[in-house]
């Protein structure tokens, strides 16, 4: 009997066994022997994980969807103590395993109470969880779509987010269902398995068993015409039945997202899941072996037989390589460096020594030393080497300047504060520069992480953005006047607590000196960038200013520099309050940055996360509350503002 | 004494523009250009499906009903039952009770994969066929829009007469006596094709001299060929399908059994 | 004496020059420009730019009077001008200086022209359309033309005279010479709703039969509010009767006179452009695999003395004719897969100040910035 043949039969004799023992009755959802069908597993899934897929408008491997996938589910990379590839092969080859996964995350309570499900301490659920509730989600989901999205509240978007999730996930779960062996399948009489050439030896079929026969099926059932409904025999009503779950299945898996399998429908690339490619019913021999090896891969990762997975693996991907156009093999051919960057983890690693740094320079308060101070260098450099790194690599992934939605845009300030940092450090050797350099480094990494959690954060752009050259300008030039108005409001609050320890005057001119020059240089550069901004307006929708609320937050911060400098020359503010005032420029910053995206409103509401308006919020009170202590405690010592 | 002067001199000016006399109003005279290019009506093209209603052969999903707000408990386990019972118990299959299974008769046929190849008419652009269809085309004018798609069935397919009263049902004509139908078949052209196949046309536009140019029409040919029929349908407005009636004959006698 | 001495001495002059006035109107710019951008969740865009930025002063809470961004920049203007006659020291050290100042002076002057000079409009057209002339967005007037048969395809040229509806004063009458009508502005509503139910006593001629119009509140979106009218009409044929002209009407009113019969509207602008322009091919690229437009551009043909040429409009590259600009705008598509490309239309003479004025003022800040830090350098060195 050829090994294909014994191998299905070794996987899956205990379904069979299970089969005739399992109660009859489907409608209650019983406990059933098959639960606790798990599949073997291979334990390496190199093979597997750098295989394309075509996802949102980009090519990328496996294991970028894997990590994205889970991420936008569960926020977390990792599911217990599997990596999000490890998860996401277990989804795809048997779903049924990640079923009591808790892996959707649910942070509202009311939402909860509105979908009947108890909650949980982790804030995650399982599918099975929620499956009851689903009817409900979807009843209330038609609802909310059509109100209009700065209506809705906040448990009305939070629901849309669970229902999309949900669909998201159940849309790729029958990915390789295909090749699984169904109850749907399940041919007992040998009449019927004979008619249809099938094994003689099993009774369990996949889809894609009876799929290949559809000839054979054809012939067969053309008997069903010449005899009415009612008077079909046994081998008769069983054709039937195989036909119409063939006819199910082929419509219900339909429209998977998984986008596998590369064709060249219409005049874009096109990549389809095995499902849509058997429904397309082209006559391409690569298209049936490619949609078989998937078959095989499931098969061997469920008898966890990693030899002969891997070479399925690869012959699949070497079968699509094949077809690839030029533009599609260029992008494939820098999956190992996309690989390279999500494994590598380089933010982690840059955050790690920024804090590292951060802690050195706390110590060094206590107790100064040379080596310290050395040290602190050291780490800013170990954290600027990898943040760098990182950067260039997505410059190259994605061959655009990495600056265009939200997440990207922090991840390039806290690289120009570092940078600026550096400079200082270079130009004063006083640590003032590698205190601000590990502090913006850190801090704009970590709410980079925050946003970091919508999913791909590797998108592709609206028409708008794509235009490049204005959005490499514009973009880099106003988030580099980011970096150094945030630099210069860091190196204010430095002067006041320099203030309030009572260093002395040197030391103080020295911050005073460097907190102007780099204020100058953040005008200088959110001018530029505004003024681009204006230019790149003009250039695609006529007009050069609109008092959009995006370009209005840009003049802000223009605005309040250039009334620092000017009331500083007119002696109307002393060192204090241009200290106080460059603190200040750190809530503009702020509020130009994203506060207007909470507004929601114009051209530039291209980013949103909910949440970051009570962080916003909150950091303002700090401030706020901060300065006015220092200012009245440095009043009492007669130091004007 | 002076500056007093030049200053009303600025000022007396700026009152008069601010307050201004009554100025009458200002009328504007220009010659407007207006050219309206003839727009696309009728059938709406953005679904080529929405043509074939009726025709489940033409798409062996056509009759479903689309399960979008049921759960896909089918996962290995939900559809469990005793081997041996004929329907599947959940819901999805409720309403095909064993008496009546509405897609069975689109299932007299299955689709026939055996490769064709074809000449492309010059004018039209060929699209990659889905679901049962080995190819659709459509013309470039796009003021006279047709679709043009080619099907192998297996089987014999019904017959002519059964093909060509289902056709005529779909564009809305009144179906024939038995004696103007085999009037009807005869007068049809019967080809053969390069490869030695024959080819039998059936115009429908035959039946609709009375109709306006904008009306649906069709132009079919049925290729008979052992085990299996080859349907190629030329739809569109009638003006658009008879200017194309010769490119359609072009392309079926064209068509052959690819080795 | 110096001419610049004898101006330092003028109070007036000095008063205007003072830094704190620069840092009162930068205040003041500052507090606008946050508060427009927080007014316009409730109100949209259009109505708090005309509140906040395009206004001499408006009244904040109902009764305070709080200077607009006209009014600042205006204000800032004068104190500019002001710092150059008699504060600034025409060294070369401060060169930096005084090419930034003079950059943002073009800065506010160019926003003085693109306020008052620049016209936006925008223009729809169908594959295979062409027009002479761009619709405004907000602008209506009363236009008048000798009726004329309508084919449904094909080329149509008119010759309109129109009268922007705000030059209507109430109760004055507008004589259109040639046409042999004379408008007396009865009533106007910048924004109504009309019905067909109207008094009993009085009866007005409109296409659509509406006879009664109802003033409503401004909506948030200009482009929402439809005006109506209602004029006391006299023909040179003896006749006197009240014409109701809606935004929304269905079709023109006609009215006949001794030449003939001419056709009213209100309707919203039409300019004339420099040439015809045709809309060829309406071309969109999606993001494979999704929906979102990756990329859309309309091939369009101008006609300039008789010839057509072809170009292609795109999101960043649009089409310049003398102070004209066409922008690729939007799209739409029916169900029967016709395609209509929507451009917006700009004049704008003043366009290409801005342009100047940024790199007036760059140049000037890297300048000074250089200055400064090599100064700095020097001095602790």
């Amino acid at each position: 009997m050829p090994s294909r043949s014994r191998q299905i039969l070794l996987a899956f004799v205990t379904l069979l066994t299970a089969a005739v023992l399992c109660p009859v009755n489907a409608a209650a959802q019983a406990v059933c022997p098959l639960d606790s069908l798990k599949p073997i597993k291979v334990s390496s899934l190199e093979a597997f994980k750098r295989i394309p897929v075509l996802d949102q408008g980009r090519i990328k491997p496996i294991d970028t969807l894997a990590r994205n996938f889970l991420l936008q589910l569960s926020g977390r990379s990792r599911y217990q103590k599997e990596t999000a590839t490890e998860w996401f092969a277990r989804f795809l080859f048997a779903p049924r395993t990640t079923f009591d996964d808790k892996v959707f995350l649910i942070n509202n309570p009311e939402l909860l109470e509105a979908i009947n499900v108890e909650p949980e301490k982790k804030r995650r659920y399982s599918y099975h969880q929620l499956e009851p509730g689903y009817d409900k989600i979807l009843e209330l989901a038609r609802v909310i779509d059509k109100i209009e999205d700065k209506d809705r509240s906040v448990v009305e978007r939070e629901l849309l987010r669970l229902f999309s999730n949900l669909r998201y996930y159940i849309d790729f779960s029958g990915a390789f269902a295909y090749g699984f062996p169904h109850p749907d399948f399940t041919l007992d009489s040998l009449e019927v398995r004979n008619l249809l050439d099938l094994s003689l030896e099993r009774n369990q079929f996949s889809f894609y068993d009876l799929f290949e026969k559809t000839d054979q099926l054809a012939a067969a059932s053309a008997v069903l015409r010449t005899k009415e409904q009612d008077q079909w025999n046994e081998t008769e009503l069983t054709l039937a039945r195989l036909i119409s779950a063939l006819i199910f299945w082929t419509n219900h898996y339909a429209n998977c997202p998984l986008g596998i399998i590369p064709t060249q429908e219409d005049l874009d690339e096109h990549w389809l899941s095995p499902m849509d490619i058997i429904n397309l019913n082209a006559n391409v021999p690569a298209y049936r072996e490619e949609v078989e090896l998937i078959r095989d891969m499931t098969v061997h990762y469920w008898n966890g037989e990693q030899v002969q997975f891997d070479i399925s693996a690869r012959a699949f991907m070497n079968s699509v390589n094949n077809r690839l156009t030029v533009k599609e093999h260029a992008a494939v051919d820098k999956i190992p460096l996309e690989l390279a960057y999500n494994s590598l983890g380089l933010f982690l690693w840059a955050k790690l020594f920024y804090g590292l740094g951060l802690i050195l320079v706390l110590i060094s308060l206590l107790r100064s030393s040379r080596v310290i101070t050395r040290l602190i260098l050291v780490a800013t450099f170990m954290g600027f080497i990898p943040h760098l790194i990182a950067l260039v690599m997505r410059i190259t992934i994605l061959s655009r300047p990495p600056v265009s939605n939200l997440y990207e845009t922090f991840i390039f300030v806290g690289l120009i504060g570092v940078a600026l940092g550096l400079l200082l450090e270079y130009l004063n050797k006083d640590q003032l520069g590698t205190t601000v350099a590990n502090l913006c480094g850190l801090v704009f990494l970590m709410i980079a992480g925050k946003f970091g959690s919508d999913g791909d954060t590797m998108q592709m752009l609206v028409a708008v953005l794509n235009s490049n050259f204005w959005l490499s300008t514009h973009v880099i030039a106003i988030t580099t006047g980011y970096a150094g108005c945030c630099v210069a409001g860091v190196v204010g609050h430095i002067y006041i607590l320099q203030l309030l320890t009572r260093q002395d005057k040197s030391r103080l001119e020295a911050t005073m000196n460097n907190m102007l020059g780099i204020l100058g240089f953040g005008l200088i550069m959110t001018f530029l960038g505004t003024a681009l901004g204006g230019i790149w307006a003009d250039q695609s929708w006529g007009r050069f200013w609109g008092w959009d609320p995006k370009e209005n937050g840009a003049l802000l911060i223009v605005l309040w520099c250039a009334i620092i400098f000017h009331a500083r020359i007119g002696k109307m503010i002393h060192p204090l309050g241009v200290a106080v005032g460059c603190a200040l420029g750190l809530i503009v910053v702020m509020w130009a940055w994203f506060g207007v995206n909470l507004l929601s409103v114009g051209l530039h509401s291209y980013g949103f996360t909910s949440g970051i308006a009570n962080s916003l919020g909150a950091y303002v009170l700090a401030e706020l509350v901060f300065l006015t202590v220092s200012v009245l405690i440095l009043g009492k010592r007669n130091i004007k503002v | 004494m002076n500056r007093h002067i030049t200053s009303i001199l600025f000022l007396l000016p700026a009152l008069v523009l601010i307050f201004g006399c009554d100025r009458p109003a200002v009328k504007r005279q220009y010659t407007e250009i207006f050219i309206q290019a003839p727009k696309k009506t009728g059938m709406a093209m953005t679904d080529p499906h929405s043509f074939l209603q009726g025709m489940p052969q033409d798409d062996i999903h056509a009759n479903l009903p689309l399960s979008d707000s049921n759960m896909p408990q089918d996962d290995i386990h939900a559809n469990l039952q005793l081997p041996g019972s004929t329907m599947p118990q959940d819901d999805i299959h409720a309403n095909l009770q064993p008496g009546s299974m509405p897609m069975m008769p689109g299932l007299e046929q299955s689709v026939d994969r055996t490769p064709l190849s074809w000449k492309t008419p010059k004018g039209w652009l060929e699209q990659k066929g889905s679901g049962m269809r080995l190819v659709t085309f459509s013309v470039s004018d796009k003021s006279m829009p047709i679709e043009t798609t080619i099907v192998s069935l297996g089987g014999s397919a019904g017959g002519i007469e059964g093909n060509i009263v289902r056709w005529m049902g779909q564009l809305r004509l009144a179906v024939p006596s038995a004696a103007e139908m085999a009037a009807f078949i005869k007068k049809q052209d019967v080809l053969t094709t390069e490869s030695g196949l024959t080819a039998t046309m059936v115009d429908l536009t035959q039946w609709q001299d009375k109709e306006k140019d904008t009306a649906a029409s069709m132009i079919a040919a049925i290729i008979e060929r052992p085990g299996s029929q080859t349907f190629v349908k030329m739809t569109g407005t009638k003006k658009a399908v008879l200017a194309n009636r010769a490119k359609f004959k072009e392309l079926v006698t064209s068509i052959a059994v690819n080795k | 004496m110096t001419f610049r001495q004898k101006l330092q001495r003028n109070k007036i002059l000095k008063a205007l020059a003072s830094l704190k006035l620069t840092v009162l109107c930068l205040s003041l710019l500052f507090i606008l420009t946050l508060w427009g951008t927080v007014g316009q969740v409730q109100n949209g865009l259009y109505l708090a730019q005309e509140r906040f930025f395009h206004s001499f002063f408006f009244l904040a809470m109902g009764f305070l009077p709080f200077p607009g961004a006209q009014l600042v920049m205006w204000v800032l203007f004068v104190n500019l001008t002001a710092v150059a006659l008699v504060r600034y020291a025409y060294t070369w050290n401060r060169i930096g200086i005084l090419i930034i100042h003079g950059g943002l002076m073009l800065f506010l002057v160019s926003g003085y022209v693109t306020l008052h000079g620049a016209v936006e409009s925008h223009l729809a057209l169908g594959e295979g359309n062409a027009a002479n002339y761009s619709t405004a967005f907000h602008s209506w007037d009363v236009a008048v033309w000798k009726d004329q048969e309508t084919p449904a395809t094909g080329k149509f040229v008119t010759d309109v005279t129109s009268v922007d509806i705000m030059a209507f004063k109430h109760d004055r009458p507008v004589v259109f010479e040639d046409q042999g009508i004379t408008l007396r502005l009865l009533e106007y509503y910048r924004n109504c709703g009309a019905y067909t139910g109207g008094q009993t006593d009085i009866t007005y001629r409109n296409a659509s039969g509406i006879q009664r119009l109802e003033p409503r509140g401004l909506e948030k979106e200009p482009g929402e509010n439809t005006p109506g009218a209602i004029f006391q009409a006299e023909t040179t044929t003896g006749e006197s009767f009240k014409l109701l002209l809606y935004g929304s009407d269905t079709a023109p009113t006609p009215i006949e006179t001794k030449d003939g019969r001419y056709n009213l509207s209100l309707r919203l602008k039409h300019y004339p452009l420099p040439f015809t322009l045709k809309l060829v091919d309406f071309i969109m690229e999606r993001h494979p695999g999704t929906d979102t437009a990756r990329a859309y551009k309309s091939r369009v043909a101008i006609e300039t003395n008789g010839a057509w040429r072809e170009k292609v409009i795109s999101m960043n590259n649009p089409l310049r004719y003398k102070n004209f600009t066409f922008y690729q705008s939007s799209y739409s598509i029916d169900k029967f897969n016709n395609e209509t490309s929507i451009l917006a239309v700009v004049h704008n003479a003043g366009q290409v100040l801005p342009y100047l004025a940024t790199f007036i003022t760059f140049a000037g800040l890297v300048i000074h910035f250089c200055m400064m830090a090599s100064r700095s350098r020097k001095k602790h060195a």
